[in-house]
């Protein structure tokens, strides 16, 4: 019944042989077994420790919950950090063009209390691209960006307004100087969308973590 | 109108639905990688408040982080990585304000979890997800075999479970079979 022709010894008795609770393997075919593996089967000794995973995973129970209200909030982080972002009022949408962060590093790496870690952050919106800095300090980030129009004319100007907004509403505002440069100083942690309008087009940027 | 996001839909479609707007699919990442996060947060030795401020932390980033998860099937090591390290900087924090007060010397933290913890705790929530789909039937046997501490007697299992003694054994074994078979391994072939 637990043979298997190719001499393994079977999942059944490696599992038999593991719990040896019920006496469903006799001392002969346990000894066989335990010979088995000691000859090195490294496919056997592989389902024997894969019966292991799975029954010290089935002790262990499931990772532990969360507080509901941990969840709640959770879930609701969402809908506010990317409203804007999502409302679908006519603006232009940015597209994120790079990350200095990478694209799986450590987001909180550019958290650290250093305040030479600079972040640069580039988004593509219409015919613009949005080259920013983020330099955390202890009050708080500073964003450091600069609205480059498309094109070849460089002394062409920009005019227009930036706002950063978190999940309850606009947190900073500024106007975007002649030569497309904009700074908003002290943001406490968060995600905010990053919107507003640059010569006659208004965008809004994809949501982003600030601290 | 949206279709709501399904307890089976991988990370990836997850992701994805996210990315077009569906708060429904970011609730599902939430539920099914929350407990990660959380297990992640309360192991390094954080407290409930503590974890709590951790857990929304790494949510917040997870928002933002959203459109540079190309490789969305990498999300749960991510977020476990990121938990780990947001909880280090909470601990960290806690310490420095607590070595100012008490003189207690620095302690050493480390900043990356292993591979193998991050791998164990996913297969604990894989686990769990899989024995929702072998039957309570299944899932109770298997809950009273190796999960009740301490373990009741055959006697015990067999009247609570409306079974013989004499079936525990094979019974066990089919049903770890089939639990195996749920999280993608080979066939049961070898179980009879």
């Amino acid at each position: 019944m637990t043979t298997r022709p190719d001499g393994h010894v079977s999942w059944r008795r490696l599992l038999d042989r593991r719990d040896g609770r019920d006496g469903r393997l006799t001392s002969v075919r346990a000894a066989a077994a335990s010979a088995h593996l000691a000859e090195g089967c490294a496919a056997c000794a592989g389902e024997a420790d894969a019966i292991e995973r799975l029954v010290a995973a089935i002790a262990e129970g499931p990772p532990d919950e969360p507080p509901r209200r941990a969840v709640d909030s959770a879930i609701r982080v969402y809908r506010e950090s990317c409203a804007a972002f999502l409302r679908d009022e006519g603006e232009v949408l940015g597209v994120l063009i790079l990350d200095s962060i990478g694209e799986f590093a450590e987001p909180a790496a550019s958290l650290r209390a250093d305040a030479s870690e600079v972040r640069r952050i580039l988004w593509r919106v219409g015919e613009y691209e949005v080259d920013a800095s983020v330099v955390g300090r202890p009050g708080g980030a500073d964003l450091l960006g600069q609205m480059v129009p498309g094109g070849d004319d460089p002394a062409a100007n920009v005019t227009g307004e930036v706002s950063v907004r978190g999940g309850r509403g606009v947190r900073a505002r500024t106007k975007i100087e002649s030569d497309g440069r904009f700074t908003l100083r002290g943001l406490l942690p968060g995600v905010y969308t990053i919107e507003g309008r640059a010569d006659a087009m208004r965008f809004v940027l994809p949501p982003v973590y600030l601290g | 109108m949206k279709e709501a996001a399904a307890p089976t839909d991988d990370d990836a479609a997850l992701v994805a639905r996210c990315m077009d707007g569906d708060d429904a699919a970011w609730a599902a990442l939430v539920r099914r990688h929350g407990p990660c996060v959380w297990t992640v947060a309360r192991r390094a030795g954080l407290s409930e408040h503590d974890a709590a401020d951790v857990y929304q932390t790494v949510w917040r980033i997870a928002v933002e982080s959203l459109p540079r998860l190309r490789d969305a099937e990498r999300f749960p090591a991510w977020i476990a990585r990121t938990a780990h390290f947001q909880a280090m900087r909470s601990l960290r924090t806690l310490c420095s304000t607590r070595r100012a007060l008490d003189r207690i010397a620095p302690r050493e933290f480390d900043d990356a979890i292993p591979d193998e913890e991050i791998a164990r705790i996913e297969h604990r929530r894989l686990v769990a997800e899989a024995m929702g789909r072998i039957g309570e039937r299944c899932a109770g046997l298997l809950r009273a075999l190796y999960y009740d501490h301490p373990t009741p007697p055959y006697e015990e299992i067999a009247v609570r479970l409306s079974m013989r003694i004499g079936s525990i054994g094979p019974t066990r074994a089919r049903c770890l079979a089939r639990l195996r078979d749920e999280l993608g391994g080979n066939g049961d072939d070898h179980a009879t």
